[in-house]
């Protein structure tokens, strides 16, 4: 084999260096996020908003614990781990696929009944972090377009707060965060949530 | 909005690449980079290509921070004199094979300021202002790097002693 200038060389190494078109894909979803016109907007109304409840509320609100705040950071965490689709560890089209992959690290994956009604085709899943928390972070690509996002973990009250136990008869939480329908709730000693365009 | 094409993005990534050293971290990179970039307060007036780099540059060094371990300056720092007469990498022949084996035993800076000079074809200056780096700096990682890839420290690598 001849010899190259470095350079040729070293532009050599790199010629085969290139997104896939998933992920480029993935990349050019985080545009479609970004051109909603009036989220930027909207966060800073709902700031100021926010703003003026506290001043106005602080005083009740610190007596009584504030206690929606670790509810409100798992909602927070839950559509920012959704909006930021971050590369998947692992391929599956299954919950028992997932499991496999999982369980080397430690993680239980399971199914739990809010999960079965999105209507889609799992991707795959990778790992995350929910309030500090390791987590298990599923993908769904929906039949509409757009893709959700399941997070599981263990249910540790002292971190995440009261959280309603559909196991008990209670029901999911749901909130509309940042464009997304936003869901959590326990089952059987795990948290999960989801997450899709609202 | 300001967004990139695949081109672009392709760059971008080539770019991560060389910083990171490995591919996936390199995808992780480019992603959180693109939503910094997609979410930046204002709009790019010229070269966005050339800003998302930086970004890119960016958040990679906040990552390296925050880890601790990256030493941009620990290499540069221990140099000393250097003849930056003593011609360039311009001149170094080399077996690809041997560029792939040298490649990911390179620090960071060292694979930084080679790829922007090989694969992007940025000048001393170009690479010094992108890079916040003093230009002699960079001369210097290059006159080193020359050494790296001459042909009796290429036998270091060869027997895999690293470097």
């Amino acid at each position: 084999m001849s010899k190259l200038p470095l350079k040729n060389a070293i532009n050599e190494l790199f010629d085969d260096v290139a997104l896939s078109r998933d992920e480029l894909a993935a990349l050019h979803r985080l545009e479609a996020d970004s051109r909603r016109p009036d989220l930027s907007r909207r966060r800073l109304l709902a700031a100021a908003a926010s703003i003026s409840a506290i001043a106005v509320t602080g005083g009740v609100a610190w007596r009584l614990g504030r206690p929606g705040d670790r509810l409100d950071q798992v909602f927070e965490e839950v559509a920012s781990v959704h909006l930021a689709s971050r590369p998947l560890n692992f391929r599956a089209s299954s919950i028992g696929d997932l499991t496999e992959e999982f369980a080397p690290q430690g993680f239980m994956v399971s199914d739990s009944a809010p999960i079965q009604d999105l209507s889609g085709a799992m991707t795959g899943g990778r790992f995350c972090w929910l309030l500090k928390q390791a987590a298990a972070e599923f993908r769904y690509a929906l039949d509409g377009g757009g893709w959700a996002t399941v997070i599981q973990t263990a249910y540790k009250p002292d971190i995440f707060g009261k959280i309603p136990d559909i196991g008990h008869g209670q029901s999911p939480v749901v909130r509309f965060i940042r464009g997304l329908e936003c869901w959590v709730w326990c089952d059987r000693g795990m948290i999960y949530a989801k997450a899709r365009p609202a | 909005m300001d967004t990139l094409d695949d081109n672009a993005l392709n760059q971008a990534y080539r770019y991560a690449t060389a910083l990171a050293g490995d591919r996936d971290t390199a995808m992780d990179l480019v992603h959180s980079s693109y939503l910094k970039y997609l979410n930046r307060p204002a709009r790019v007036a010229h070269e966005p290509i050339r800003y998302f780099l930086r970004v890119v540059r960016n958040t990679f060094l906040d990552q390296k921070r925050s880890e601790a371990r990256w030493q941009w300056d620990e290499l540069d720092a221990a140099d000393g004199a250097v003849d930056l007469r003593a011609g360039g990498l311009e001149s170094i022949e080399i077996h690809k094979d041997l560029v792939a084996q040298i490649w990911p035993r390179l620090s960071g800076p060292e694979r930084e300021v080679l790829y922007l000079w090989a694969v992007e074809g940025y000048t001393m200056e170009e690479i010094a202002t992108m890079t916040d780096t003093p230009r002699g700096t960079l001369l210097a990682r290059m006159h080193r790097l020359k050494r790296k890839f001459s042909s009796d420290e290429n036998k270091v690598f060869r027997i895999g002693e690293g470097s």
